[in-house]
């Protein structure tokens, strides 16, 4: 569905964007995770046709996003700080919407009054914050897009408004294939709805992954020994931290989990096991991985 | 795969107007306030002026006319200001440009739902005008005058906006925008004139009021608004008004291709394109550093070191001023490069002005044989140039401009009382003028000597004005002189009398027992209304106006009583 191939951005001489490839399929949730700089923001105004991509090529069903009205109509993106036409209420912005995108349902739009239940004659600059997010997901929703693209969509919203404002997304990926794009620091909140996740770091895709695959691909053991097995463990191949409480070894492992999992048997441990990691986990290793500093943040 | 795009989208333009009906509103108000409401509460009826009314209409009078193309100058710069807000805004560029409205479209759609938003209040005022002229105003202006009211203010408003859309495509922010429009309007214009102001400060005897400052003033569409206005547009050819209607098409094409080709992140920028950058910032550091080195250089004189010690101090703030401006950050000083070869490109500038001849302007004195006509006058009396043939006087012209330039200062002096024009004809058709800065005992000498040659006396003084043009004679400023041409006669008897400085008494502070206003109409000079201009000559009788003052005696005219004496600095 969205393909971005090889695209490359700079502001001056900062390189936001380094030959940066992704793939969104059809009717799936991708998560887009990143540190803060990392060029999330960047490839998301690409996407949307806002910036044309300095090489490299950016479409959407095959078909070129920038300066293209028709792909365009099928592409709706909610910002983190959404844009409102000053003194506009709900139903002149939607008038609005109308008016641009040819897809718009008036009927949809009545129904999901119902279920945000906003006033739509109160002018939307005075409105709260999360008030605003649920208009900008009651008019995108009406515009019947092909393609969602959310920057830390669910900021400011309560959580009965966050669950509700998700169950709306995951109906409309299931029921007409919508296709999501979501950026957030929320990785908590990505873990229970995305299909796929793109980790991004200084401009380039370091991993995009289903969401089990990338879980799948680092783990953790903790383990104990009678034996003094420090050197061991240290030669070990895929082990990308090891730290020790008391006499119980953490070790973080990516890759060949198999391979890990017999050569630890082997040293006889008192005690060994697996534990799945959170997205936040595998976020923060495979980034860590790359020189990135969690130390501060983690402990 | 291409795209299909469109030209026009009708939901941007609707957004438009309907986000700032508001503006609309409040210049047809303004407009109805300064034209109608005007006309029906003004009392303009006068049966006496009837006649002239028709030959000129109430609302194309420049009364009427200027009022609204001034806002023709300003609303126009409003209107892009916000209309293409979406070009400056962080937030509003992405929402833009996301939308399904390609360029080309949101460019036409947003350009004309500002034009509407202009033009409407245009057409209702010229509307309403009419609406008042068949309601009885009609002997004022006919409708068809409303017509050509309302296509100057649609004329003023489509070249003025052409401006103001070329500034907001080329930067990313709204404030650089009305300082770029202003820029564009007037950079040629202001250089001339700060180069001019230069170039009276440091090049001695030059005439700053020369053709090409007049040239490139009437360049810029803010000078053509105000043409329309004074002149009714009566001296513009139709070819000159397709140039004035071509030109702002071809601005309006190229903004779209710079807003086309501009990248959506420079918003908030001052600068649209990086190169522009370096443009903006070096067009105000040239204007500031001209305009503030001429203020300060003619205080300084022949101080050298003053004077170099200013250059480096103007060039810095200037340079590094509008560096901060255009970067929006006090950390500057790492493109001190840029400054140094500004101020050694003003340095050089300067040079060239100061301590040269200004290739050879200063030194050039005609050869006698070569001059065809000459001429020398006090500015007081400069109205028409005084030109003589007569080759003794053509001689002492000369001799007097050699003295001139005797001693070629580095600055103009910053202390004279008046200025002395010298101005030459030549055989071979070129004409050579110079004015000089000097004292009222240097002008007395130059001029005592010239004034003994009664014919070159009476074309500069204006009392040898043509009896017919004289319109009335005041005494004392309340007394009518009936008998005018008696009373000339022996005014003019005692002019040929009296010397230069005998005649110009300065500085004029009196206590004579008469003065004289004569007023008289200036020959071909009509104002804008049609009228011939009126001037006065004011003249204070001293003891030397012999004849005259026996005149008043003679014909029992008040004599002033000495509490009455008039004073004048």
């Amino acid at each position: 569905m969205i393909k971005v191939c090889n695209v490359t951005k700079h502001f001056d001489d900062f390189e936001a964007l380094s030959s940066l490839s992704m793939h969104v399929r059809k009717g799936t949730i991708y998560g887009l995770i990143g540190p803060n700089g990392a060029g999330k923001t960047t490839i998301i105004n690409h996407i949307n046709g806002v910036t044309r991509p300095e090489c490299g090529t950016v479409t959407v069903n095959g078909e070129s996003v920038y300066e293209n009205e028709r792909v365009k109509q099928t592409v709706l993106s909610i910002a983190d700080d959404w844009f409102y036409f000053a003194g506009y209420t709900v139903k002149q912005m939607a008038a609005f919407y109308k008016d641009i995108y040819e897809r718009f349902d008036t009927e949809r739009y009545e129904k999901l009054k119902e279920v945000f239940g906003i006033d739509e004659k109160k002018q939307i600059r005075k409105m709260s914050k999360g008030q605003k997010k649920q208009v900008a997901f009651w008019l995108s929703l009406s515009a019947m897009p092909e393609v969602l693209i959310l920057d830390e969509p669910l900021d400011g919203l309560d959580p009965v408004m966050r669950k509700q404002v998700l169950n709306l997304v995951i109906a409309d990926v299931a029921d007409r294939e919508l296709t999501v794009l979501v950026s957030s620091h929320n990785l908590r909140e990505l873990e229970d709805i995305c299909d796929w996740v793109g980790i991004i770091h200084k401009g380039a895709l370091i991993a995009e992954k289903p969401l089990d695959d990338l879980r799948g691909s680092v783990c953790k053991y903790q383990a104990s020994f009678e034996a003094d097995v420090e050197e061991a463990l240290n030669a070990m191949n895929g082990v990308l931290s090891i730290s020790k409480t008391g006499s119980v070894y953490n070790l973080i492992v990516k890759g060949n989990a198999d391979y890990v999992h017999q050569t630890l048997a082997s040293l006889s441990p008192i005690l060994l096991e697996r534990i799945s990691l959170t997205l936040e986990e595998v976020f923060i290793y495979e980034l860590g991985g790359l020189g990135y500093d969690f130390k501060n943040i983690i402990f | 795969m291409t795209s299909k795009t469109s030209f026009f989208n009708m939901g941007i333009y609707k957004s438009v107007l309907k986000r700032y009906a508001w503006g609309a509103l409040l210049y047809f108000i303004i407009l109805f306030m300064s034209t109608g409401l005007s006309i029906l509460s003004g009392g303009y009826y006068h049966a006496s002026d009837l006649l002239y009314y028709r030959e000129n209409p109430l609302i194309l009078r420049s009364s009427f006319l200027g009022f609204p193309l001034v806002m023709a100058i300003v609303v126009p710069t409003i209107t892009a200001l916000l209309v293409f807000r979406f070009i400056h805004s962080k937030k509003q560029v992405v929402f833009t440009h996301s939308l399904p409205v390609c360029r080309k479209a949101n460019y036409i759609s947003s350009l004309l739902g500002g034009f509407t938003l202009m033009a409407v209040p245009i057409v209702l005022n010229a509307l309403v005008l009419m609406l008042i002229s068949v309601c009885g105003y009609g002997l004022l202006y006919t409708p068809a005058d409303c017509v050509t009211w309302m296509w100057y203010n649609l004329a003023g408003i489509f070249m003025m906006y052409s401006c103001a859309v070329f500034s907001a495509v080329l930067t990313g922010n709204s404030f650089a925008m009305i300082v770029i429009n202003i820029l564009v309007h007037a950079f040629l214009f202001v250089s001339a004139a700060a180069l001019s102001l230069m170039a009276e400060v440091f090049v001695y005897g030059i005439d700053v009021t020369n053709a090409v400052i007049d040239a490139i003033a009437e360049t810029n569409f803010t000078t053509l608004a105000m043409s329309m206005a004074y002149n009714n547009m009566e001296d513009m050819s139709w070819l000159t008004i397709a140039e004035y209607s071509i030109i702002p098409l071809a601005i309006y094409v190229l903004s779209y291709f710079i807003y086309k080709h501009r990248r959506s992140e420079t918003a908030s920028d001052v600068a649209g394109f990086a190169v522009l950058g370096s443009v903006f910032k070096y067009m105000i550091t040239f204007l500031a550093t001209v305009f503030a080195f001429a203020l300060f250089a003619e205080n300084l004189g022949a101080n050298l070191t003053a004077l170099f010690v200013t250059l480096v101090i103007i060039c810095a703030v200037a340079y590094f001023g509008s560096e901060m401006l255009i970067k929006k950050t006090f950390a500057v000083l790492g493109s001190y490069k840029g400054y140094i070869c500004f101020a050694l490109f003003f340095a050089a500038l300067v040079g060239v002005f100061a301590f040269t001849s200004f290739f050879g302007y200063e030194t050039r004195i005609p050869d006698k044989e070569d001059v065809a006509q000459a001429s020398i006058y006090n500015y007081y009396y400069r109205e028409e140039m005084p030109y003589t043939e007569d080759d003794e006087l053509i001689g002492q012209i000369l001799s007097a401009h050699q003295k001139l330039t005797d001693d070629i200062p580095i600055t103009r002096k910053h202390i004279y009382d008046t200025r002395l024009h010298i101005s030459y004809k030549l055989k071979n058709g070129d004409e050579i003028k110079r004015v000089y800065p000097i004292t009222y005992d240097q002008c007395g000498e130059f001029m005592n000597k010239i004034y003994e040659n009664d014919e070159y006396k009476m074309k500069c003084e204006k009392v040898f004005v043509d009896d017919a043009l004289i319109t009335r004679v005041m005494l004392n400023g309340s007394q009518s002189v009936e008998n005018e041409k008696d009373f000339m006669q022996a005014l003019r008897a005692d002019v040929l009398s009296m010397s230069f400085e005998e005649l110009n008494v300065y500085p004029m502070m009196t206590d004579h027992a008469h003065n004289v206003l004569i007023e008289y109409k200036m020959k071909d000079q009509k104002d804008s209304d049609g009228r011939s201009f009126i001037n006065g000559m004011y003249i204070e009788l001293t003891d030397k106006y012999t004849n005259t003052l026996r005149w008043i005696e003679e014909n029992e005219y008040e004599i002033k009583s000495e509490n009455e004496k008039i004073y004048i600095d």
